[in-house]
């Protein structure tokens, strides 16, 4: 029996293995749970039985489901949610049947969370949750602004997630490239999900409800990605009320509209640039003339009666930007992003939930050389998708998710070089991926996902079928979890990254050619996870990433017919540690990882230039009384490799040598260097602050945001500059503020 | 209050500190290591080397060395790969010429009466006096066969069922893998009243590029095809510009048109390609691509053969458009 056949076979026997399927004295509460104010659904929160200890928490659409409840009988339900009030009710569960609820919450004041004893109701223990950080607007408000308050750069604050530095919002996880990320909107891949030179991402916060990042070990229904998967949803928009808000920072304004339409509501956002100015400390007081707009909407449609219905949802994500310079002899950059899906979500009579998707992601960069030497370049991807996920509760609480997608992708990448030999390396293909996961959630102190993704057709040529995944979460003792996960991740669309250069404005994105393997990856993660006290939560885990193939830019290509991309293998590991203390009214994290990463090009290996053995981060936010929120950051790692200039060679000049020459005269110096990446950079750190006050004035709401960064102005390097030796150093002290009103 | 000040003292002198910058030298340690720089022609006989040893400046900027790295006394030595016989360059120290870079007088290497044969691998070998050693090969490629079918047979060439946009030069036997260089040359006289002429030798601009707002002519086009088309306005261009503002055009004499193409090896080939499919323009690089081919040490050894043909005017041509006349004696 081959591995695929005995994948399915244990599979069906998980499914069939059920023993309370027909149970006769049982029912099913059902329920999403909503801030009473906007009717926004509340994600991760809690839902419990009080009188049974039965719980579950809502998924990321603020879903519930409790099945197996023995019916007949009168419960008390508490619903808790951090940041709002407990709401305690009663209510009777009917034999066979799915008693469906929606849950208002009202939204409590800072002190009133002092007071009040947030219940922290028994969460899901048993559910596989390795290497997953849930991550809400207020997170992200939480962190001190260099421009712009920024999901991606919010990441960074996370263990195992590296940034290269304080210019670009990218992002490392794990000992992975950067381009081994995938970023989802609403279920729709970003392929390049950055402003400007990446310098923060396109989605504006103000647009998220929440969002899930699965730093590794993520389960079958998740693929196309080596390293991470970012999944964001956004918000529904207020059901209430007409609303709205403007806000501007140093760098842009924005504005944001949302309300009710007859059965659902909308959203409609736009950000804009307004100065660019402050973005000169970011690249070393050089004139950035970058020019950039996004805007993004939603319209829901549905049923108003939540457990009976089907939601339709149009949104949309649309971005621009521009990097014009005056100067006709430096060339033009354009990058803009075009996504936009149509998504149906039917809650069955029967506890399942179905997932409908057609959607499509276009990225465009392009270069304009203007009148400078440089050659023209461009890169247009689309990625046209349908996708299909199904997802099943059974009696006992175990899970099927079933799933399909089918993508259309076309790439293209034009390029000249400086013969004027234009090259096309784009590819058109269709490409099938399907899943299957079930998740044994029927035990009270083990859950295991055991499940399979499916490469039924491949956008590259050579791949995998199976990619098998597996993880569990064990409760040890009643406080004390363990958890494990491993697993087979393959990717098929890659950036195109030259690793020699510190920051670059032309990422393309391609489908792998046909001369490479798929890139493939192997995820073993273990992990202990304690939460002592209701307050404090204490996470650690290790993990070992062997990377079979990426393809990476053939530095030394020389002639035509060389590859562009060569195949690189790689393997990173360590160790994370996570501590949360959430003492109202004073919130603080700490996170730490020891890692190591490596690469291997041509049978060269070496550290990549995001590999830094400690990273720290400490986190502190006191929310005082009136409204005001002080919160700051510090983080620390230690050096980025780099390479070494170690001399100069004298070389004959590329330009004389046809004509009649002397050679003593035709000779210029060239940089010789040392090992690749053998030398380290200083270590980094950083303190930043952000000090908030909300007001209110009548109908309006008013926050106010002053941010401090690099407050003790230290100097931390960024690269040397290879032609003088010189060193450029990243960002220094910034002070930035963000004004936003609200109605 | 003396412990909050004191605190306060503790914190801003921790803050002191760690803000400073800390020391870190973007150099790491020479090697005692050699360059050494060839490029065989086979257009002359006369071949020229030049080795020196690497170098380091305090402040990175090379150009602010000031003594020439040139290392004398060393073996440099050609061989071809059939043949045991040894082809070894003297060292010079050449007052009558000067090291710009330096201001000293030039070093090099030279060899005399050594015209490279095509199609054969050629082996270079330098015993340096501290015991070193650099070695590299190449083969020399075959010069390139004109394609006379497809070659514009003379200027402006037949009219009929011909695109006569471009004077076009085609070879047959050119290695695609393979960079070929043209470069086109306009000689022509001009006759004074006392019957005395004066020879003119011009390179004819291929393509125009605009730097800074500066329209400047590009004098070698460099592809891997195996054509060189030459643009017939650019050309007409160029040529009435070179009686600009005299009138007795007929005094000008022009020569048949020279086509030289260069073939290169596939040092020289990688040499001109490098780094150059993914150029992306801004660039922060902190490792950019070079080519050295040197064993034990760094430079460079390439080579290239060289083919001219030339290409006829036609009298009624250079007569009706110009004013010229056809030069015969040539």
């Amino acid at each position: 029996m081959n591995k695929q056949k005995f994948y399915l076979l244990i599979l069906l026997l998980s499914i069939a293995w059920n023993q309370n399927l027909f149970s006769q004295e049982k029912g099913t509460l059902r329920g999403i749970v909503v801030d009473s104010t906007n009717s926004e659904a509340l994600p991760f929160g809690n839902v419990l039985i009080k009188e049974l200890g039965l719980g579950a928490s809502t998924n990321n659409r603020g879903y519930f489901v409790i099945r197996s409840v023995p019916a007949n009988q009168t419960y008390t339900l508490l619903v808790s949610y951090i940041g709002y009030k407990t709401k305690s009710f009663n209510v009777k569960v009917e034999p066979d049947k799915i008693t469906e609820l929606e849950v208002r919450l009202v939204p409590s004041s800072i002190q009133l969370q002092t007071i009040e004893k947030v219940e922290y109701l028994t969460e899901e223990e048993n559910v596989p949750d390795i290497s997953k950080t849930t991550i809400t607007p207020k997170q992200i408000e939480y962190i001190p602004k260099g421009v712009e308050s920024d999901l991606l750069r919010a990441l960074a604050t996370l263990p195992g997630v590296q940034s290269t530095g304080d210019v670009s919002a990218k992002f490392n996880v794990r000992g992975g490239e950067s381009n081994q990320n995938l970023v989802l909107f609403d279920g729709i891949p970003v392929y390049y999900p950055f402003h400007s030179i990446g310098l923060f991402s396109v989605i504006d916060p103000d647009i998220i409800n929440n969002g899930e990042f699965f730093r590794g070990g993520y389960s079958a229904n998740y693929g196309r990605a080596l390293s991470s998967i970012l999944k964001i949803v956004t918000k529904d928009g207020n059901k209430n009320n007409f609303s709205g808000s403007l806000s501007a920072s140093l760098l842009s304004a924005k504005a944001l509209i949302e309300g009710p339409i007859p059965e659902g509501s909308f959203y409609i956002t736009a950000r804009k640039s307004i100065s660019n100015d402050v973005l000169k400390k970011f690249v070393n007081e050089e004139e950035l003339p970058v020019d950039f707009y996004d805007a993004s909407f939603k319209i829901n449609y549905g049923n108003s009666k939540f457990f009976s219905g089907t939601k339709f949802s149009l949104h949309g994500l649309f971005s621009r930007d521009n990097l014009k310079y005056n100067d006709p002899g430096r060339p033009d950059y354009h990058w803009a992003n075009n996504i936009i899906g149509l998504k149906i979500f039917a809650v069955g009579e029967v506890p399942f939930f179905l997932d409908l998707g057609i959607t499509y992601s276009n990225f465009k960069n392009e270069l304009l050389p203007k009148e400078s030497d440089v050659k023209p370049k461009l890169n247009d991807l689309s990625d046209f998708s349908i996708t299909a996920d199904f997802l099943y509760i059974l009696e006992n609480k175990d899970e099927l998710g079933i799933g399909i997608d089918v993508k259309s992708v076309a790439s293209k990448l034009f390029l000249v070089n400086r013969f004027d030999f234009k090259a096309d390396v784009g590819l058109d293909k269709i490409g099938s991926n399907a899943f299957v996961n079930y998740k044994f959630l029927r035990f009270e102190n083990i859950g295991i996902d055991l499940g399979a993704r499916f490469n039924i057709k491949n956008l590259a040529a050579k791949g995998d079928f199976i990619e098998p995944r597996f993880s569990f979460n064990y409760l040890l003792l009643p406080l004390i979890s363990l958890k494990g996960s491993v697993g087979i991740y393959q990717q098929e669309l890659t950036t195109i990254i030259d690793e020699r250069e510190v920051l670059s404005l032309f990422d393309p994105v391609v489908i792998i050619p046909d001369y490479l393997e798929k890139s493939k990856a192997a995820h073993y993660i273990v992990g202990i996870s304690t939460k002592p006290a209701n307050y404090l939560s204490v996470d650690a885990e290790g993990f070992y990433k062997k990377i079979f193939s990426a393809p990476t830019l053939n530095e030394n290509k020389s002639l035509y017919s060389e590859p562009d991309l060569l195949e690189s293998t790689g393997e990173s590991y360590g160790g994370e540690l996570i501590v949360n203390l959430n003492f109202m009214p004073v919130e603080f994290s700490a996170s730490y990882t020891l890692a190591w990463a490596f690469k291997e090009v041509d049978g060269v290996k070496y550290s990549p230039r995001y590999d830094s053995r400690h990273n720290l981060n400490l986190s502190f936010t006191y929310n005082l009384p009136d409204e005001w929120r002080f919160s700051t950051n510090w983080i620390y790692h230690s050096g980025f490799p780099y390479t070494q200039q170690i001399g100069f060679y004298d070389k004959l000049s590329i330009d004389d040598f046809l004509n009649e020459y002397d050679i003593y005269q035709t000779l210029l110096p060239i940089n010789i260097f040392g090992n690749k990446n053998a030398a380290r950079l200083t270590d980094y750190h950083r303190l930043d602050m952000i000090l908030s006050k909300r007001f209110d004035f009548n109908l309006f709401k008013v926050n106010l945001d002053i941010s401090a960064i690099n407050i003790y102005n230290r100097k931390n390097i960024y690269y040397f500059e290879q032609s003088t030796g010189k060193r450029v150093n990243m960002l220094p002290f910034l002070l930035t503020g963000t004004l936003k009103i609200g109605i | 209050m003396i412990k909050f000040k004191f605190t306060l003292i503790i914190i801003a002198v921790t803050l002191f500190i760690i803000s400073c910058e800390e020391n870190i030298s973007p150099i790491g340690e020479l090697p005692n290591k050699y360059s050494v720089n060839i490029v065989l022609r086979t257009d002359t006989a006369y071949q020229t080397a030049y080795l020196s040893k690497i170098y380091v400046t305090e402040d990175l900027n090379a150009n602010s060395l000031e003594v020439d790295p040139f290392v004398d006394g060393a073996k440099v030595m050609l061989k071809y790969s059939d043949s045991n016989n040894e082809y070894v360059f003297n060292d010079t120290v050449d007052n009558s010429n000067t090291n710009d870079r330096y201001n000293t007088p030039a070093q090099y290497y030279y060899l005399n009466n050594f015209l490279p044969s095509t199609g054969k691998e050629i082996q270079l070998a330098v015993d340096l006096p501290d015991g070193s050693k650099l070695s590299s090969k190449t083969k020399l490629p075959e010069p390139v066969v004109f394609d006379l079918i497809n070659s514009t047979p003379f200027i402006p060439g037949p009219y009929i069922g011909n695109d006569t946009q471009y004077v076009k030069v085609a070879w047959t036997n050119g290695n695609s893998e393979l960079i070929k260089a043209g470069r086109v040359t306009l000689v022509y006289y001009y006759r004074e009243l006392s019957g005395e002429k004066t020879k003119h030798v011009k390179q004819v601009p291929l393509s125009y590029v605009i730097k800074n707002d500066i329209t400047e002519p590009v004098y070698v086009n460099m592809s891997y095809d195996n054509n060189l088309n030459i643009g017939r306005s650019i050309l007409e261009e160029f040529m009435h510009s070179i009686s600009e503002g005299n009138e007795s055009k007929a005094r000008y004499s022009i020569a048949p048109l020279e086509v030289e193409i260069y073939s290169f090896d596939e040092n020289l080939s990688r040499y001109y390609s490098a780094d150059l499919f993914f150029d992306f323009g801004f660039t922060v690089r902190n490792f950019p691509g070079d080519v050295t081919n040197i064993e034990g040490g760094y430079g460079f050894f390439g080579a290239y053969s060289h083919t001219k043909r030339i290409i006829k005017f036609d009298q009624q041509y250079l007569m009706n458009t110009f004013g010229y006349m056809r030069e015969v004696t040539n």
